[in-house]
């Protein structure tokens, strides 16, 4: 099962792993379709946030905590989760540019502006959605700055 | 500007939030989160008071907003009352001072979780409480306030992990309640607008089943959230082990919001005429009410943790404030109203002068408070205004309040009512009467501690809340005894507010007579 104690190097069985590697870039690839197809169809920012933070747990549980939170960034993870508030605020605020009232996204000035406003604050979801996640679980996975 | 404001008044701390968490994610950023959300929470204020000016000069003596430019029953209505403008002053100011006292003390130090982007997100949660006009709004800006001060409760002295996660279980369940509670009147009504409820309610009918259920869903939710007796047993624990500030916002502006959003469900959403075709549901409300106040003071009288007992506290003052809720009368909503408010104030002045008083004296129990009184002369004299106001001692607002909410008791002929109010002014004055006994007239305990307590920078930071600050250092000091000023402020707006109780109960009259529309 693992090959040191340390939790941070765990890493599952050889077929369970690279089962893992194999599936995750399509995990990841659903997850950005459901985010963006959240305007015309079932989905959204938060279940879409959710496929990509899956897919961050999936690989750590394959390849092991440590070196995940180390090529993702992981204890860097509040600030996309910040980041992603602030960008919805900001297409929220926005229509204010133009004329119109909060949250208006049809006020923009681009060709069909509540689809793409709206793909733009689902983004900014799946950002904070995800990011909180992969935070939380690797708190809990025990590195307490992230 | 006027569309913009209802919506900055919730948007503004969120974006405080994510801002200050942008800045604490950075080494030494610490600082720089501090001063973010102080200045966040400064220019809420400012937007309050705004806001508070324009609903003042309205004829209407209401401003509204419908966001995304939605007609009020498709789309999210923010609608300000003089009450929420008030409820929303006085959230941004608590919050402030709360932001303030952290940053002083250094809440959180050791662990580096800090609480300032937790009480922005607060402070959202609140004012979207007071200023949502959408029955599903309400919901999620309850569990906005709920995450954020079952986090909040979390960063407190040991044992308060634990307290906490009690907190989230029975808080969670309350509000999924509500939530049932919502989702009847959404089958029934096919919309959520709150004022617009009022209306399709009464089509359906006042007395079917569906509606019943609904309200019950919702008002044992809400009493969760309130929180009235026998579901208050969460708020002892998760008020008294939270550090001082957290302490401040729960006991102060947690529980008001609660109390706010079941006057908003209870006449906004059924309106007073459910009130008169069920009989039986005013008395109701009014006796939990009733039963609220004399445990919650019977309570307060056993318990020998200052913390404790001004948590126990809380809950029997806003057992009053419920009692003049459920009376469903003018006077006794403007009872509720006044009392609410002042309650807040006066309770959020208690905590940080009870939070002072165990960083200068080390004193956290009554049997430590013997002879306080001399030790730390400013808190000390500041609690026990305070205390006095929560008594209910003219010219305070605790009186003008109790009062209202005792004619109003009268005028209704529940002669039961007025016993139960004057029965638990009586249970405080025991309760605070005999910590402002150990303060001012017992000895204190060994002189020789107390001698060593004197020192002005000895002290600081030798309390569990504080450890981790910057103890010692003579900066330290002087931020902390900066502090002292909370609690006397909040003392003189007690002593204000009650001066001018009857120009407070004209300036909420339209917000009381839109509730009673």
């Amino acid at each position: 099962m693992s090959d040191s104690d340390s939790p941070d190097t765990q890493t599952a069985g050889i077929v369970a792993a690279t089962t893992s590697r194999v599936v995750a870039p399509f995990a990841a690839a659903f997850g950005l379709f459901t985010t963006f197809h959240g305007t015309s169809s079932v989905g959204g920012g938060f279940q879409g946030g959710v496929v990509v933070a899956a897919t961050v747990l999936l690989l750590a549980f394959a390849v092991g905590p440590g070196r995940v939170r180390a090529a993702l960034a992981v204890p860097r993870s509040p600030a996309l989760a910040a980041g992603g508030v602030l960008g919805f605020a900001a297409v929220g605020v926005g229509p204010v540019a133009f004329g119109g009232a909060v949250l208006e996204l049809a006020a923009y000035p681009i060709p069909k502006p509540a689809v793409y406003a709206t793909e733009v604050a689902e983004v900014a979801i799946a950002g904070t959605v995800s990011a909180t996640l992969v935070g939380l679980w690797f708190a809990l996975a025990g590195d307490f700055r992230a | 500007m006027s569309a913009l404001l209802l919506p900055a008044l919730v948007a503004l701390p969120v974006v405080g939030a994510a801002l200050a968490v942008l800045a604490g994610n950075r080494s030494a950023g610490n600082r720089l989160a501090g001063w973010i959300s102080g200045g966040t929470l400064a220019v809420q204020t400012l937007l309050a008071v705004a806001l508070a000016v324009r609903v003042g000069d309205s004829g209407a003596g209401t401003v509204r907003t419908v966001l995304g430019g939605f007609r009020p029953a498709v789309g999210v209505e923010l609608r300000a009352d003089p009450l929420a403008a008030l409820a929303v002053a006085l959230f941004a100011v608590v919050a402030l001072a709360a932001v303030w006292y952290a940053n002083a003390t250094a809440v959180g130090g050791k662990t580096g979780a800090r609480p300032d982007a937790l009480l922005l997100l607060l402070t959202a949660g609140l004012s979207g409480v007071a200023l949502t006009a959408d029955l599903f709004n309400l919901y999620v800006v309850l569990e906005i306030t709920g995450l954020a001060a079952y986090a909040l409760v979390a960063l407190g002295e040991r044992g308060s992990a634990r307290a906490a996660l009690r907190y989230l279980v029975v808080g969670t369940v309350g509000a999924s309640l509500y939530l049932l509670g919502v989702a009847y009147l959404y089958i029934s009504l096919g919309q959520l607008n709150i004022s617009k409820s009022n209306e399709f309610v009464s089509q359906v009918g006042l007395s079917s089943p569906l509606v019943l259920t609904a309200f019950a869903l919702a008002f044992v939710g809400l009493a969760v959230k309130i929180p009235l007796v026998p579901v208050h047993t969460w708020l002892p624990d998760a008020h008294a082990r939270a550090s001082v500030p957290a302490s401040v916002v729960l006991s102060a502006l947690v529980t008001t919001a609660g109390v706010y959003a079941f006057v908003k469900v209870l006449y906004g959403a059924f309106g007073v005429e459910f009130l008169s075709a069920n009989s039986a549901v005013g008395p109701l409300i009014s006796a939990l009410g009733a039963a609220s106040l004399l445990v919650g003071g019977a309570l307060a009288l056993r318990e020998s943790k200052i913390k404790r007992v001004l948590a126990y506290s809380t809950v029997s003052q806003l057992g009053i404030v419920v009692v003049g809720v459920g009376l469903g009368s003018r006077v006794g909503l403007t009872g509720a109203s006044v009392h609410l408010l002042g309650h807040a104030v006066t309770k959020a002045g208690l905590f940080f002068a009870a939070g002072l008083l165990a960083l200068a004296a080390d004193a956290k129990t009554v049997e430590e408070y013997a002879g306080i009184g001399n030790r730390a002369p400013v808190p000390s004299a500041a609690f026990a205004l305070l205390s006095l106001g929560m008594i209910g001692v003219p010219p305070t607002v605790g009186f003008a309040g109790k009062w209202y909410v005792l004619v109003a008791a009268a005028d209704a002929g529940s002669w039961l009512l007025v016993a139960a109010v004057l029965v638990s002014s009586l249970l405080s004055l025991a309760y605070f009467g005999r910590i402002l006994a150990r303060m001012y007239f017992a000895p204190p305990p060994d002189s020789d501690r107390a001698e060593s307590s004197d020192a002005p920078t000895g002290s600081v930071g030798a309390s569990g809340d504080s450890s981790g600050g910057p103890s010692g250092t003579v900066g330290a000091a002087n931020s902390v005894r900066a502090l002292d000023a909370l609690p006397v402020v909040a003392a003189l707006a007690t002593v204000a507010l009650g001066l001018s109780a009857s120009a407070l109960a004209q300036f909420l009259e339209p917000a009381i007579s839109g509730l009673l529309a």
